[in-house]
């Protein structure tokens, strides 16, 4: 669990992060949304003690980073895929990381092999690309085998194998009890991956919600495609849902998820051959919510 | 702390860099001590007036002076600043977040490898100075041999450890070797113009590497390096404290 209480970074002429309050609980994906600039990174640097906040406090399971006495085998971050020595191995670099925190070596080797780079780990990670770099710096947050993962944009630079991969990989280990909080700043990338939403914007925290909600919210339709339209029209309708009918077999929703609306379906016994979050009006739920708040903004 | 060292030591030697900076070393030291030992033979040949006879336990002590401390201290200030230029301070602090740790591990790593290296290299130098003086290398004693050995190596970690701690505070190549040259060759030079600065040149690190080296001063020497070694690692480490990673 991560707490963030009034947690402010100012610099000299700007506020990166002002005043956000929230938890990031265990045992979900929590995305961590915002546009460039807007305050993402500097949150994540203060709770791992890289950046000294200007007031509040962050901390991870009510302790604050430097005071966590193996840091590694609790927090595991992967801040910046290319950070470390590009002359240096893979698998020196993450021996490195072992013995700073009194790891038996052989852990490197494991990790290695989770995320698929042992046929690499001599290799300097200097020459690897951005998919790979990107690996290197998930081993290296899952070294320790944390309770809690803090990963900045984890799926920029990977190829549609990799998302894949690392979809799977944290829904896992939130699965498994674990913090996972992750940032990005493309809501189609969260929408498949995180429980819970921080939307960030000029510093401050926009919204705090399930994704469930954000997307009730945003008012993006739910397409649903049935044989069945009628009944599920009037089932729909019952259940306090604004339902549209947009074709012979399909229904725009909205005002429910699109759990709810296959909940319904399921309840009411109809068929359903399509259900999809209208992508183009969640995308724009999140342009809404960001709007005010967007650092290098160009006129619309 | 003991993990920080072995981590330390690890990333030492897991760069190129730290090799390539010991043979050039090694290079530095052998070309010095050769072609000195060389000029010093032809001179007493040719029976020049003035000479002063030379042992071959003096030669890597000026070979250290003028070159192969640069090459060493190169080791110690790409183990800190490498980690700036490629953001491996990063996971350094993730792991090692109460940071005074990472400039003392640091520290202690370098010092324990130029001290090793030192010994290793003034070894083989004064062998070679005996080689090339020939008849003309002035007599020495095991005593001399030992002390050439020794303090070549505690020079050597001193300035390494002053290194590390001028790198924490600076984070940059190119101003750490300024300010190191500045204080090893160019302080010293400038020292000479007036007896009275002179007299206060003892006190900066590249005339007390002299002192101690050279056995005019042993003790003020070695204790002049450990003060400017410990003013160094102290600015360090307030700086990495005070600012942002």
């Amino acid at each position: 669990m991560i707490e963030l209480r009034n947690l402010t970074k100012r610099y000299k002429h700007t506020v990166a992060v002002d005043g956000v309050d929230c938890t990031v609980h265990s045992g979900l994906v929590t995305g961590f949304l915002g546009p460039n600039g807007a305050g993402k990174s500097t949150t994540m640097r203060m709770i791992l003690g890289l950046d000294e906040p200007t007031s509040g406090t962050a901390t991870i399971n009510g302790v604050r980073y430097d005071r966590i006495r193996h840091p590694l085998r609790t927090v595991g971050a992967l801040l910046d895929a290319r950070a470390g020595h590009p002359g240096r191995s893979a698998r020196a670099h993450l021996t490195a990381l072992a013995r700073a925190t009194g790891l038996p070596v052989r852990t490197v080797d494991a990790v290695l092999d989770r995320v698929g780079l042992t046929d690499v780990a001599g290799k300097r990670a200097g020459t690897f690309s951005l998919g790979m770099a990107q690996r290197l710096g998930i081993a290296a947050a899952l070294l320790g085998d944390p309770a809690v993962l803090i990963l900045d944009e984890p799926v920029n630079g990977l190829d549609v194998d990799g998302v894949r991969w690392i979809r799977a990989l944290l829904r896992g280990l939130a699965d498994e009890g674990r913090t996972v909080f992750i940032s990005s700043h493309l809501m189609s990338e969260l929408e498949l991956i995180a429980d819970r939403l921080l939307v960030i914007g000029r510093g401050r925290l926009i919204a705090d919600a399930s994704m469930a909600e954000v997307i009730a919210r945003s008012g993006a339709a739910v397409l649903v495609r049935t044989p069945d339209a009628a009944a599920l029209h009037a089932a729909l309708a019952g259940a306090g849902a604004d339902v549209r009918r947009t074709g012979p077999h399909e229904l725009a929703v909205t005002g429910v998820s699109a759990e709810r609306v296959g909940d319904i379906a399921h309840a009411t016994g109809v068929r359903v051959h399509g259900l999809t979050t209208e992508q183009a009006s969640l995308e724009q739920a999140y342009l809404d919510l960001t709007t005010d708040s967007v650092e290098f903004g160009v006129t619309r | 702390m003991k993990n920080a060292i072995a981590a330390e030591w690890t990333k030492l030697w897991s760069v190129r860099a730290t090799t390539w900076c010991l043979i050039a070393a090694a290079g530095l030291m052998a070309a010095m001590v050769a072609a000195n030992g060389i000029a010093i033979n032809g001179q007493h040949d040719d029976n020049l007036p003035g000479l002063t006879p030379t042992a071959a336990t003096e030669m890597p002590v000026e070979a250290t002076i003028y070159l192969v401390q640069f090459a060493m201290a190169a080791i110690a200030a790409l183990a800190v600043t490498g980690e700036y230029a490629h953001r491996g301070i990063l996971p350094t602090l993730q792991a090692v977040p109460v940071r005074w740790r990472v400039p003392a591990a640091k520290a202690v790593v370098t010092a324990a490898a130029l001290f090793a290296c030192g010994v290793l290299l003034a070894a083989p130098a004064i062998w070679l100075a005996d080689v090339t003086l020939a008849e003309h290398g002035a007599p020495y004693t095991g005593g001399d041999v030992v002390h050439t050995l020794l303090t070549v190596g505690l020079y050597l970690a001193l300035v390494g450890v002053l290194t590390i701690g001028i790198a924490t505070a600076l984070r940059h190549i190119a101003a750490t070797l300024l300010v190191l040259f500045t204080l090893l060759m160019v302080l010293p030079v400038v020292m000479q113009i007036s007896q009275t600065f002179r007299d206060l040149s003892h006190y900066v690190p590249g005339i007390a590497g002299i002192d101690l080296m050279e056995g005019t001063h042993v003790l003020r020497g070695a204790l002049v390096l450990i003060a400017w070694a410990a003013a160094a690692m102290i600015t360090g480490m307030v700086v990495l404290r005070k600012r942002d990673a």
